[in-house]
């Protein structure tokens, strides 16, 4: 979005109705206004063919030289994309002059030709070691500095003699894919050069090292701005604006699809569950917690209004039905709490209407648990399961759309929207794509596997109690800040029994499959609580709400590890002692 | 630039297939004074060892280098068990103390090249070639990036070693039944596109990504998803996809073309006259098809700037082979004009799915003489 040709379009259809709300915010960020593009951007995309390189690049020089000629190119691309020129045709049009250090390369004052031609030259040279099927030699010598960036910022640019003034931005996309010594190089001279223009950084969690993914900020503000997560920006409250964003993303490529035209995609898919499809089932259903109620309860009178509040209830079947189940937590609750207390006033109906409300999603997710009918279904739930990741929300949309999309005949035809069991079973199938494909992306992918089997049976076990003590369900997990620190920061020789683990959690946030969150505080410590993907609380069955964890022992983490879910079960097994 | 006019390396060939490997090896065994390398994969492909058995039966002393692959995935119970069955059988054919093991790390999603890159380092580090007088590399149990870095590793070295060592031979060996590839083909694949070492084809050069890029994919069954993701990498400028024809069975090109349909001609926009054929049980026939087509787009688009070809091998292995001897001749060999960059693309397997054995299947030995003797 911060090249020439994105933003020179945004000025150009800014009248539009779709662009004016872009236009307006890259206006207020001065990277446009009615004139025209303020902002001079030049991006380097990297590829995997960097780490052949570094196969070879002791010191990493060619790595820098590499980058040089490509900052170069970028940069005379994008300077004949500001001005309306073509690339490369009139790269003779470009004229740019600096004050080099002594040893830099890039000519003092050189025209587009020039330019292209020594940034060519050093190309070349790449491609030809690179190429060569031979043994490959390491090799010593390249650039000792990344002169570009001193280049690119303070470098006089003219075109067709005019000097370009705009400001200047680089943009370095998809860091993920460099070799790890490459990729701190990289980010070591970009902070150390503190050169006068914007540079913008972009890479996936699984470039990063487990220092960087489980601490946050250590270098933020004194040597850059600031990281930005995406997930975790939009899971800020600030920025809850992460449902109407993914919404318009899908609505825009909805009316792009072929045969789609007109209509609209959210209407097309059921919010709730249609009463009438499913029978009796939860008129029998509440019949049978009733029965269990009555015979738990004994016909105890203290609960004779609440039961009778219930038996009252005027709603359909599905929501009696949960009225019925929210009953039964609360009863369930009350007796383990009146068994020590040794209660017997009467419970008032006022009291159960209160108190039903903060357990009716717990209520909801049990019954349809216990019942087999769908769960995940709705516009609400596409978006918690998203995760706050647009691309895992894209994936779910879209399966969910070829289904819709399959349904319409004709150009007028309106099909029935999609219905909470086939949305359910589509999201869950979307989940266990995603679980089949995990031990082929992980590095630890076996392990890694384990690890979630175990996390996934104790979530449910904790969720599942009868009580539901935890709202709306317990989906991650935490450690203590003092065992964070172990695991990230202390020496490697120190923590060897260790080390296998910490890899397996870095891993696991790396790929976006548990979300840390550090320094949340509980009882007067501090925790870093780490949330299972919402598709993976699919997979396991779980809510999709945050908010329950329960603190953890790097050993019992361990165990996970090695044992998977029989590490759960082995748990409750009685021992001798 | 070269003056001299453009001449293909393996225009005449030796190729001997069904009873004339037999007639050849047993021939060329007999000859004296003969040390034999052979390179053939740890597998569970039950082929994987008629070539070097028909081999030491007319009496061959050979060594084996036994490249053993690590894909990082646990193997299922079965796979175990019957790649076990072909090491014991190997052991018992060769003698344990012929066969080195040569551990190979497979490259995951996002490591680009580290299956070449890894293979080749291998290679290197496993000995020195010239003490032998014949090298024999067996693909029938080689991944496909495995056994096309394996041999164009291999002939670029040995052409080297010659050029002021000894002259060593180099032959390709394969057993293979069309039917049997396209069992085993079945398997989950990597997210990324990878190049054969040697072959990038200079994609990702920004200086020269101005360049047409001419993509010749060699078709084989169910090739719909690496056709999507090269493709997309690529962005070529012009396809021409090379079918199986002449082909053992006769509508199988066809059939190919049928299956892809939707993708060649409505998303790739592929001109039916673009499409090439090579033959599919010839390999050096696959070459001359292969290296021709690309020749002619070299010269037609030289006045103009020149252009890039990219080959990606997605048929049989035989004609992967060919495909592959196609690209090295364009970069080493004897070409009138300025050379193309050439790239070998491909989307690597990550873990295969059990393999469904059916004892019954026929099957054909090939060997191919690709450098030494015969070219003086």
């Amino acid at each position: 979005m911060m090249l020439p040709r994105p933003l020179e379009l945004a000025v150009s259809l800014r009248d539009d109705q779709q662009v004016k709300p872009t236009f307006d915010v890259l206006n207020g960020l001065g990277a446009v206004d009615e004139n025209g593009v303020n902002l001079l951007g030049a991006m380097i995309s990297f590829s995997t063919e960097y780490q052949d390189l570094a196969q070879i690049d002791r010191g990493n020089g060619l790595f820098r030289s590499l980058l040089d000629s490509r900052i170069v190119i970028a940069t005379l691309r994008s300077l004949l994309d500001h001005s309306g020129r073509l690339y490369p045709d009139d790269l003779e049009t470009l004229r740019v002059s600096w004050e080099p250090e002594s040893g830099a390369t890039i000519p003092a004052s050189a025209s587009g030709v020039e330019l292209f031609e020594w940034a060519s030259e050093i190309e070349r040279n790449f491609y030809d070691r690179m190429d060569d099927l031979g043994e490959p030699n390491e090799l010593q010598g390249g650039h000792t500095r990344l002169d570009s960036l001193k280049w690119f910022a303070k470098s006089k640019m003219l075109v067709a003699d005019r000097e370009v003034r705009a400001q200047r931005i680089l943009l370095f996309d998809e860091l993920q894919f460099l070799d790890s010594g490459q990729r701190q190089s990289l980010i070591k001279l970009v902070t150390n050069a503190r050169e006068p223009c914007g540079i913008w950084v972009a890479e996936r969690l699984d470039a990063m090292s487990q220092q960087d993914l489980l601490t946050e900020g250590a270098l933020e503000k004194r040597d850059y701005d600031s990281v930005i997560q995406l997930e975790k920006q939009w899971s800020t409250k600030r920025s809850s604006g992460f449902t109407k964003f993914a919404e318009q993303i899908a609505n825009l490529r909805a009316a792009k699809a072929d045969g789609f035209e007109g209509r609209e995609f959210f209407p097309l898919i059921a919010n709730e569950e249609d009463p009438d499809a499913s029978g009796d089932l939860y008129g029998n259903k509440a019949q049978e917690i009733e029965q269990q109620l009555v015979g738990k309860t004994g016909g105890d009178s203290r609960y004779e209004e609440w039961m009778a509040a219930a038996r009252g209830d005027q709603q359909n079947a599905i929501n009696t039905a949960i009225k019925w189940r929210s009953t039964e937590i609360l009863i369930e609750r009350d007796l383990k709490r009146s068994q020590a207390s040794f209660a017997f006033d009467i419970l008032p109906v006022d009291e159960l209407e209160e108190k039903e409300k903060a357990v009716s999603r717990a209520a909801e997710h049990f019954l349809r648990t216990e019942m087999g009918t769908p769960l995940y279904f709705g516009k609400e739930t596409l978006t918690a399961v998203a995760s706050y990741n647009i691309d895992q929300y894209l994936e779910i949309a879209g399966s969910l759309f070829e289904e819709v999309s399959a349904k319409i005949s004709g150009p007028r035809s309106i099909p029935r929207a999609l219905s909470a069991d086939r949305q359910d079973a589509i999201i869950r199938s979307v989940a266990e794509l995603r679980w089949e494909g995990l031990v082929r992306r992980l590095p630890q992918g076996y392990d890694a596997k384990r690890f979630l089997e175990a996390l996934g049976r104790f979530c449910r076990e904790q969720t599942f109690r009868p009580t539901a003590p935890y709202m709306p369900g317990v989906t991650g997990f935490a450690i203590s800040m003092q065992d964070r620190d172990t695991l990230a920061t202390t020496d490697e020789s120190k923590i060897k029994h260790l080390l296998e683990l910490r890899d397996v959690i870095t891993s696991l946030v790396a790929h976006n499959l548990i979300t840390p969150n550090l320094d949340r505080r509980a009882k007067g410590k501090s925790y870093m609580v780490f949330y299972l993907n919402r598709l993976l609380c699919v997979k396991f069955g779980l809510p999709l709400g945050y908010g329950g964890w329960r603190e953890q022992s790097l050993s019992t983490l361990h165990r996970w590890m090695e044992l998977g879910e029989a590490a759960e079960r082995s748990e409750k097994e009685p021992r001798f002692v | 630039m070269s003056s001299k006019p453009t001449e293909m390396r393996w225009d005449p060939y030796i190729l001997k297939q069904g009873p004339e490997f037999d007639t050849f090896w047993q021939d060329y065994v007999e000859q004296n004074s003969r040390r034999y390398l052979f390179l053939l994969g740890r597998g569970f492909d039950p082929r994987a060892l008629s070539a070097l058995e028909k081999i030491l039966s007319f009496g061959a002393e050979i060594d084996v280098w036994l490249l053993a692959f690590d894909n990082g995935f646990q193997d299922s119970e079965r796979r175990i068990e019957l790649t076990q069955e072909n090491l014991t059988k190997l052991r018992g054919l060769a003698g344990v103390t012929k066969i080195e093991e040569i551990d190979i790390v497979l490259g995951r999603s996002g490591q680009g090249n580290a299956t070449s890159r890894n293979v080749r380092r291998a290679l290197i580090n496993a000995g020195e070639l010239n003490g032998y007088t014949d090298i024999v590399v067996d693909i029938s149990a080689m991944p496909r990036m495995v056994a096309l870095t394996s041999v164009a590793f291999l002939l670029h070295e040995l052409d080297n070693l010659a050029k002021s060592g000894p002259e060593v031979n180099l032959h390709v060996t394969t057993a293979e039944s069309v039917s049997a590839d396209i069992g085993a083909a079945r398997g989950t694949l990597r997210d990324d596109v990878t190049n054969v070492i040697g072959f990038s084809g200079r994609l990702g050069g920004e200086s020269t990504d101005q360049i047409p890029r001419v993509w010749f994919p060699v078709l084989g069954e169910q090739q719909g998803i690496r056709l999507n993701r090269i493709r997309d990498s690529l962005d070529p400028d012009e396809i021409c996809p090379i079918i199986p024809f002449p082909s053992r069975e006769p509508r199988r090109g066809d059939e190919i073309i049928r299956e892809h349909r939707q993708q060649l001609f409505e998303d790739f926009q592929v001109e039916p006259g673009n499409i090439l054929r090579a033959s599919e049980y010839n390999p050096f026939e696959a070459y001359k098809q292969v290296f021709l087509a690309m020749d002619r787009y070299r010269r037609a688009l030289g006045e103009l700037g020149g252009c890039k070809a990219f080959v990606s091998p997605l048929s049989s292995k035989l004609l992967s082979i060919g495909a592959l001897l196609a690209c090295y001749d364009h970069l080493y060999g004897t070409i009138g004009g300025e050379r193309m960059s050439v790239g070998i693309l491909y989307v690597e397997t990550a873990d295969y799915s059990d393999p469904i054995i059916d004892d019954s299947r026929e099957f054909e030995l090939s060997s191919m003489w690709l450098r030494g003797d015969w070219e003086r």
